[in-house]
């Protein structure tokens, strides 16, 4: 038996997972200064508490949102997903330029254990760890909540969103685990320079579908779009890094 | 003489005032931090972005629903997409 599986799926669970996974990253980031400055308990569980509060409001959000009729909700988290996925694109792409200071997760590492080296020690329910590591998990997490729900629900496909962003969770939390600390390795920039043209091409397909402009190709056209959209972030980098490099030669 | 005053209406009557009071602050600042939380989501330090995408969706109704010029709107929106990102990040670079 052959299994199809359509190009809109799979671009669909690759965002997601993508999506989480550089999420993922920052958050556990944050969980390890926290477990070993200030011991594991406290940090888990209140990293814990976050991916139960997220899963929550995907329980809570997700069925109700599948109620609402499609085409007016393609309109709205096409343009949600549009504003959001251009933001992480042009973030990403002014790193990748040198205009922008790259996420350092050493220096994020670094901070979080000078703060709470800080704060006063606290008994083994630490309450300090405890909402620092719950902080840093929802805050990243919520992203992460709002890509999977607009991007299911829009696609018909919330349980394959939910799985990838679930797999995502796992896999990065067990690299994480075993590596441990040694997560400024991860390519975090070419992930959200990914995640960015995703977001975009899928914002721009839904925006469309809401407005029932009429793509070439059906869903296939998010595959061209993705495609599009890389080459023009790759020419956007490199007039960026060419813009800049004019203007130091001038103040020189 | 001793007047209990713990049961007493008027000390019921402030204590539910008082309920009702923080009651409104708690949802006033849960509905603030909620605001707060989407126009930093939406808006943050790109507001050209946000009003680039609200200008995007005006157009590509113009064209595809009012002019229906379906293909037209596909392609007017992905050049769209394309310069808002040019603009803002000349903007950013400059």
């Amino acid at each position: 038996m052959v299994a199809v599986v359509s190009s809109s799926a799979v671009v669909l669970s690759v965002a997601v997972f993508v999506a989480c996974a550089v999420e993922m990253v920052e958050a556990l980031t944050i969980v390890f200064a926290v477990g070993h400055t200030r011991g594991w308990g406290a940090a888990l569980r209140g990293a814990a508490t976050a991916l139960a509060t997220l899963a929550a409001l995907v329980a809570l959000f997700g069925p109700a949102l599948v109620r609402v009729p499609l085409g007016g909700l393609r309109l709205v988290v096409g343009a949600l997903l549009l504003v959001f996925g251009l933001q992480w694109l042009r973030k990403a792409i002014l790193r990748s330029s040198g205009l922008k200071a790259r996420h350092d997760e050493d220096a994020v590492y670094a901070e979080t254990v000078t703060e709470l080296s800080g704060a006063p020690t606290g008994p083994p329910g630490d309450r300090v760890a405890f909402v620092v590591a719950f902080k840093g998990v929802f805050l990243e997490g919520l992203e992460v909540v709002i890509t999977v729900l607009t991007l299911g629900v829009s696609a018909h496909r919330l349980t394959l969103a939910v799985a990838s962003a679930a797999a995502a969770v796992v896999v990065v939390g067990v690299v994480g685990a075993v590596v441990s600390r040694q997560l400024s390795a991860v390519p975090e920039n070419a992930m959200k320079l990914i995640v960015g043209v995703m977001l975009v091409s899928f914002g721009t397909f839904w925006t469309g579908e809401g407005l029932k402009v009429h793509w070439i190709g059906g869903d296939v056209m998010i595959v061209g779009l993705v495609a599009t959209y890389l080459v023009v972030a790759w020419l956007l980098i490199a007039w960026i890094r060419q813009r800049a490099s004019s203007v130091t030669g001038v103040a020189r | 003489m001793v007047v209990n005053c713990v049961d007493s209406p008027t000390r019921q009557f402030r204590d539910g005032r008082g309920s009702v009071k923080r009651l409104v602050v708690a949802v006033g600042s849960l509905a603030r931090g909620f605001a707060v939380f989407w126009w930093e989501f939406l808006v943050g330090d790109t507001p050209e972005l946000f009003i680039a995408v609200v200008a995007l969706v005006a157009v590509g109704t113009l064209v595809s629903v009012v002019a229906h010029a379906h293909g037209l709107g596909a392609v007017s929106l992905v050049v769209l997409v394309v310069g808002a990102l040019a603009l803002s990040l000349r903007r950013a670079a400059r």
